[in-house]
């Protein structure tokens, strides 16, 4: 490991452990609201540090997350549910079944060229939401299914417990991120989403390529929804699968800076908060606003927030 | 000895026969010119024997070794690589991250990094190693896509007019190198329209009209014959 990656783990691992110690310094039953925000950002850094990975690194763009992140949170309403496991032991598994549904969407989509994988993705959230909605039976349907938040061995289902486990979960999605960043792999990722053509010119091989990215992105993106379903308390398909949580990662990435391992960071640590804030300002037209700030972003900060700074300093 | 046989090839797309029964061989360590009017099959010659077209009908032998059924980067990895007429660097990289890129295939970053420079030194970019692929010129882009073509370790190099929109004083370089690269013992397949650089070049000369081999043999008895005169180069060649 070169000596760049060490320092960035030693810096991480700093972080997380500062991080951490907050529920130990502010008591979290005084103070729901803010660690419900806190852990909001790190959902949200998962989410998009995830959807970075394949989009950012990769050039493959994915317009269904949600379908990743919905069926992660359904393995994580279903696995209780039917075999009475602990929710918190079924969480491992909202990564490896939406790595299951990339193998499949990816396995199709990307030996074609063009913009099939982002219209594939685009399908998987809407088809996985129509299955759940159709199989009553196993995953009650529209009715939703709810969560019981059961303690995670000596520790309460409490905020901090949520707070800690996102916070961590984050933490290895940014793990993930700065390991492929400062691989080798890198390289042959920006090649394939620049020119998939040239890229097998010189000997790349672009589907083991792109699915590379898109297992981790997948595994991570299951496991936000896990976490997410966990901490509501409650699933159904409407919110499980909702097309916002697809554009969230993307603003968040673009906003932040694309393609870097900090950007979904920046992102999330500055939009998650400000629209908490215009939503209980402005209760009404937080959306509107929401819209406005972000046009702002697009249109003034190329590159993003990231590209931003990087052009100030040079 | 022939590195690469093309037998009875043909390829259509839609009711256009672009390749009919082609039969082409490519002798190691050679210059084999592909000329041709617009539409002759030139490009589409150097994307069957790459696979990014798949042939209708014969066989592509290479190395004693029919490869018509394996995918592009595996005929990459074998030696077979390729240029394009429009050259596809990778804009958000570097000159050198460019050309480390088929090296990183085989080797540590480091040496990839080692190798790369030479080889940019070599292609005449050691000026521009660190700018951005998308900042530099056609001529540079051109010298780019030929460096790093040469850092996938080719056996046989297919060269899609790499003159292609230059001037006459950009011309001289590629083409020196090209020799050089000949003289390595490369084994190279020209595709060109600027007939002075495929005089200078191709030890064997073939023409295509219509997806068909119109000529074959050495460029000064090729050029002479009334066929390929008619077709492609007009009376002033003559």
């Amino acid at each position: 490991m070169k000596r760049s990656s060490h320092r960035d783990l030693v810096a991480l691992l700093l972080c997380l452990g500062v991080l951490s110690l907050l529920p130990a310094v502010i008591d979290t039953r005084r103070m729901p609201y803010l660690f419900d925000v806190l852990f909001s950002v790190n959902v949200a850094v998962l989410l998009a540090s995830s959807w970075n990975i394949l989009g950012g690194f990769a050039g493959q763009v994915s317009f269904g997350h949600a379908g990743f992140a919905g069926i992660g949170a359904y393995a994580v309403a279903l696995l209780p549910h039917h075999l009475q496991w602990s929710p918190w032991l079924s969480l491992p598994f909202a990564g490896i079944a939406a790595m299951i549904a990339a193998i499949l969407v990816g396995g199709i989509a990307f030996r074609l060229r063009g913009p099939y994988f982002a219209l594939s993705t685009l399908a998987l959230a809407e088809v996985a939401r129509l299955v759940v909605e159709g199989w009553r039976s196993f995953t009650e349907g529209t009715q939703g299914v709810v969560i019981q938040q059961k303690p995670l061995y000596l520790f309460e289902a409490d905020g901090a417990l949520f707070y800690i486990t996102s916070l961590w979960l984050a933490g290895i999605a940014l793990l993930a991120v700065i390991t492929i960043g400062q691989s080798k792999s890198r390289y042959f990722l920006h090649a394939v989403g620049e020119s998939e053509e040239a890229a097998s010119a010189l000997g790349v091989d672009a589907w083991r390529c792109k699915m590379s990215a898109l297992l981790p992105s997948a595994f991570l993106a299951g496991m936000a929804g896990g976490i997410l379903a966990l901490h509501t308390g409650f699933l159904d398909p409407e919110s499980a699968f909702s097309i916002s949580r697809s554009v969230e990662p993307i603003i968040l990435t673009v906003v932040g800076g694309i393609g870097t391992a900090l950007g979904p960071v920046v992102g999330a640590v500055i939009l998650v908060p400000a629209c908490e804030f215009l939503r209980s300002r402005f209760p009404t037209g937080h959306l509107l606003l929401y819209g406005v700030l972000l046009v702002v972003f697009m249109r003034f900060m190329h590159g993003g927030i990231l590209g931003m700074v990087r052009r100030k300093r040079l | 000895m022939n590195l690469m046989i093309i037998e009875n090839v043909s390829k259509k797309f839609g009711g256009i026969a672009a390749l009919k029964n082609l039969d082409l061989a490519v002798e190691k360590g050679r210059i084999l010119g592909v000329i041709g009017p617009n539409g002759a099959g030139k490009t589409t010659l150097i994307n069957v024997i790459t696979g990014y077209e798949k042939v209708d009908a014969g066989k592509i032998n290479y190395d004693g070794k029919d490869i018509s059924k394996l995918p592009p980067h595996v005929r990459a990895r074998h030696g077979i690589v390729r240029t394009f007429q429009i050259p596809r660097c990778f804009a958000g990289l570097t000159v050198l991250e460019n050309i480390m890129i088929p090296v990183l295939l085989r080797h540590s970053r480091g040496e990839a990094e080692r190798r790369a420079r030479s080889i940019a030194e070599r292609m005449l970019l050691g000026d521009d190693l660190h700018k951005q692929a998308e900042t530099l010129p056609v001529g540079g882009l051109k010298l780019l896509e030929l460096a790093r073509a040469y850092a996938a370790s080719p056996r046989i190099l297919l060269l899609d007019e790499p003159m292609g929109g230059l001037s006459q004083d950009r011309m001289e370089p590629i083409i020196r190198l090209i020799r050089e690269m000949r003289e390595d013992g490369l084994t190279i397949i020209l595709v060109e329209h600027v007939m002075k650089a495929v005089v200078a070049l191709a030890d064997i000369l073939a023409v295509l009209n219509f997806g068909e081999r119109l000529a074959h043999g050495r460029p000064c008895d090729v050029m002479k014959l009334k066929a390929v005169r008619d077709a492609y180069l007009g009376e002033g060649h003559a």
